[in-house]
């Protein structure tokens, strides 16, 4: 029996959180050896079907089997010692302990006096990390890396198991190509070794890259398992969403005017060199750079998150000094984080809370908050997203990645700014929400905002884009017309190599 | 329980409204514990559910009720604040001096003369007296909130140690020593009924009433839950968490000062030792009333019944003449017993 073709099945497994029905019968064999992929559309069930395979949720109904055998995990530390490694898509490292240690918390290396061995444990670590190309400093606290940075530690450490199925939940939603590449070298290296992998992403491109097999998830039902090789990405579109997804960037008919925000020889932590830029009315200007490229840091000094050290920030040529995101707000300089667990959300306030949070002030009545005003605002936006929610009091903790993802998107839209900067505004979006996001962000610049796109998707950048600053190494070190451009000079110059 | 409701692309979730007992245990477990214990308190005790214990009962509460309504905000912010015994204190000792015509009593020997006198000489009207003691409450309240927010201490350390000082700026106020007698007004504070309502009970539902309408309706109550359950978040989002913090502290000083007054008028005295371990009382009713104390969950209607529970735990006690010191062995098994029930109830 152990020698089943499958390590692992699932067998009508149902799953209900308040409200919800997550899982639905769902029954999902995985071939050992293989790289199965799991798509679908946000909150479909995926991140809910792996936290039960990894014993992090208890099943409601159904049979887990692992090499044949019915498992009942209690916790995530017992399905980890029967081979089974989970990357989850929220970073679970503690922030206050360094790569190494979060890399090797509760199974420390110690020499042969039982002292933990720190010096062999940090050969270990830069040996896991060192594949990805991508320097992260060992010695910091992990809040105190980039999201991907932290993303890397996350990978190098679900890697340092030797399990037999490693699960990647949305692995690439914060990587550039450069990382993603080398992520993708990994995971073959692991199928060749006969390492089972488990890849969720909603970057299609991926799946065709590294899958064999995919099964498509709707409203926690399978919808289909088939062999990648003989599906087509409009399939998989089809088969998540239910229907035809037009796949084109919406097209831009306004032309951008007046200079709006001016950004001259600004200096401020993390940026290696003064930076400057303009964002025109109605224009939306990439930004696009690798890991650690100093994009988040020049969005935050324009924001009011970091102090700018020197230089100028105008808006509409007047003057502006902004010394807290609060003050950016007020004055129409606003800017939608990278990381949404801890500077997007307040997860335990409601979906409706979140979103109206950067015009509480606004819709006050004599220091009241206006809860009217409040939740008509809210039910637009969650209305224009699709955003998945069991109600606008439901808290944003319960809802799905992408679907707090929306919610944060919600959040700055609503917030009305006159420059409105988007740090990653797709991370982790499903392709249908993905295009209606697109939408609303080239609708926005139609009206009339200035727009700043941060993003790790070059396409994307490309595709929505008038003009595109390329980063490298806290710099910007170069300014392309998208129409002009193809994706590997952009991608040359943030590597440094042209 | 779900219908589906489509539009254009995608599906919202409607959840029907969950109902039954477990629901009902999970928002209101802590008035089950509440009336559980009042049960039981019926029951060992002839005495208890008269109309006299059960006032006696709510005025014990009361000076509790009103410092821990204070400390509710500081609580939701993932704060703490431990100076409100002494403040409350010192509260009683500079409304003391107040009425006795002068500020400070640091020679006693020049002063014992008024005081054997037995005569006041207020400087202030009442009411001006009362609130300038409330401000000065506050005014150790801003203290705290800078050392937190612009000094970037810990609460626990920043509030222990103004603790420590204010306990010793209301001896050294006092001269080490009580100050007997106030004027008929604060005495009212203290010992006054409003028809059946000692006017301490009084006092408390009207703070209890503000604040709750200030947590539950205002943008600043709001803003105190952000900043208590995402302060990263809530700054990104334009929320100016230093100053919702500050004022935190800064309610919680002037709502501990406020209950300092209304017992220095109910003692007829300023006794600056009064309020030691209230910081604690008021942190174990925050936490039997539910209060995450890692702050932004919880309601102050929680913490009021929470110093119920704590008021009536004392009471039952002494009905059922258990002496003090097996007193608080009880005390302190029945607090724990509260506060995993609490948990039980609320992680089913
Ligand atoms: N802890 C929870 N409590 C309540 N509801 C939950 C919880 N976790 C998930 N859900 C709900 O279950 C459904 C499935 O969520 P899940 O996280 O599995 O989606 P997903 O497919 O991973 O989506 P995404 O692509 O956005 O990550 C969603 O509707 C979500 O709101
Ligand atoms: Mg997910």
């Amino acid at each position: 029996m152990a020698d089943s073709q499958y390590v692992l099945e699932m067998d009508k497994v149902c799953k209900s959180f308040p409200g919800v029905k997550a899982l639905d019968d769902v029954t999902f064999s995985v071939k050992r050896g293989d790289c199965h992929c799991l798509v679908g559309q946000n909150g479909a069930g995926k991140s809910t079907l792996i936290k039960i395979l990894a014993g992090a949720y208890p099943l409601d109904l159904g049979v887990v089997r692992l090499d044949g055998r019915k498992v009942t995990f209690r916790s995530p530390d017992q399905a980890l010692r029967m081979g089974i490694s989970v990357l989850y898509q929220e970073l679970a490292l503690n922030p206050y302990f360094n790569a190494v240690e979060n890399i090797f918390i509760g199974r420390e290396l110690s020499n042969r006096w039982g002292i933990i061995d720190y010096e062999r444990m940090k050969r270990e670590a830069a040996d896991l990390i060192d594949p990805f190309g991508v320097h992260v400093n060992l010695n910091v606290p992990i809040r105190e890396l980039s999201v991907a940075q932290q993303q890397i530690v996350a990978l190098a450490k679900a890697l340092s198991f030797d399990s037999k199925v490693v699960v990647f939940d949305e692995p690439s939603a914060v990587l550039t190509t450069e990382e993603l590449e080398r992520l993708f070298a990994i995971i073959m290296r692991l199928k060749q070794s006969g390492v089972t992998v488990i890849y969720i992403s909603h970057r299609l491109e991926e799946i065709f890259r590294i899958g064999d097999m995919v099964t498509v998830l709707r409203d926690g039902r399978v919808v289909g398992t088939t062999p990648v090789a003989e599906v087509t990405q409009p399939d998989l579109v089809r088969m998540m969403v239910g229907r035809d997804v037009g796949m084109e960037f919406p097209a831009r008919k306004g032309c951008p005017s007046e200079t709006y925000l001016e950004v001259a020889n600004v200096r401020a932590p993390g940026l290696h060199s003064e930076a400057s830029l303009v964002v025109r009315k109605g224009e939306i200007l990439g930004i696009f750079g690798l890991v650690g490229s100093g994009r988040t840091e020049l969005a935050h000094a324009i924001a009011g998150m970091s102090r700018v050290e020197y230089g100028e920030i105008r808006l509409k040529g007047e003057r502006l000094s902004i010394q807290s995101p609060a003050d950016g707000i007020r004055k129409g300089v606003a800017l939608l984080p990278e990381n949404r667990k801890d500077e997007g959300l307040v997860l335990g306030m409601s979906v409706a809370e979140n979103t109206t949070m950067p015009i509480w002030r606004r819709i006050q009545k004599v220091g009241l908050l206006d809860r009217r005003e409040l939740r008509c605002v809210a039910d637009t936006y969650v209305n224009k997203l699709g955003v998945k929610t069991a109600g606008l009091d439901y808290p944003v903790r319960n809802l799905s990645g992408g679907n707090q993802q929306k919610v944060v998107l919600a959040k700055w839209l609503a917030a009305n700014s006159q420059v409105l900067i988007l740090d990653e505004p797709t991370r982790g979006v499903d392709i249908g929400a993905k295009m209606e996001i697109y939408r609303l962000v080239v609708d926005a610049a139609e009206q009339g905002l200035g727009i700043v796109l941060i993003s790790s998707e070059l396409g994307e950048v490309l595709g929505l884009a008038d003009r595109v600053l390329v980063m490298r190494a806290g710099c910007i070190v170069g300014e392309f017309d998208p129409r002009e451009v193809d994706q590997e000079t952009i991608l040359a110059r943030a590597m440094g190599v042209a | 329980m779900t219908q589906f409701e489509k539009n254009e692309s995608v599906v919202t979730l409607r959840p029907g409204r969950r109902t039954g007992i477990g629901q009902l245990m999970l928002e209101y477990n802590l008035y089950i514990i509440l009336a559980v214990l009042l049960t039981i308190s019926s029951i060992v005790s002839r005495e208890f559910f008269t109309a006299n214990n059960l006032t006696n009962l709510l005025l014990r509460c009361s000076f509790n009720g009103i410092i821990i309504s204070g400390m509710t905000f500081v609580i939701l912010t993932g704060g703490t604040d431990l100076s409100v015994g002494s403040v409350f204190a010192f509260a009683g000792v500079f409304l003391a001096t107040l009425q006795r015509g002068y500020f400070f009593r640091f020679m006693p020997e020049l002063t014992t003369a008024f005081e054997q006198a037995g005569e006041l000489n207020p400087i202030l009207p009442l009411p001006a007296a009362v609130a300038l003691t409330v401000v000065v409450g506050g005014l150790v309240g801003l203290v705290n909130g800078l050392l937190v927010t612009k000094a970037k201490m810990p609460p626990f350390a920043a509030t222990l140690g103004t603790m420590v000082a204010v306990r010793g700026l209301a001896f050294t106020y006092a001269g080490g020593f009580p100050i007997p007698g106030f004027t008929e007004g604060v005495k009212w504070l203290g010992t006054g009924q409003l028809g059946v309502v000692p006017v301490p009970v009084a006092i408390w539902l009207v703070v209890l009433v503000v604040v709750w309408v200030i947590l539950k309706f205002t943008v600043f109550g709001r803003e105190v839950y952000a900043v208590g359950g995402g302060e990263t978040a809530a700054h990104f989002s334009g929320i100016r968490a230093d100053r919702v913090k500050i004022a935190v502290y800064v309610i919680s000083g002037m709502l501990a000062a406020l209950a300092g007054v209304v017992m220095a008028g109910r003692m007829n005295a300023a006794e600056p030792r009064e309020g030691a371990g209230y910081e604690l009382d008021a942190i174990a009713a925050v936490a039997i009333g539910g209060t995450l104390m890692s702050g932004g969950k919880g309601s102050v209607l929680g913490t009021a019944a929470g110093a119920i529970v704590l008021g009536l735990i004392a009471n039952i006690l002494n009905l059922t003449n258990v002496p003090p010191y097996p007193q608080q062995i009880a005390k302190g098994l029945i607090i724990l017993g509260a506060v995993l029930m609490q948990r039980f109830v609320s992680t089913r």
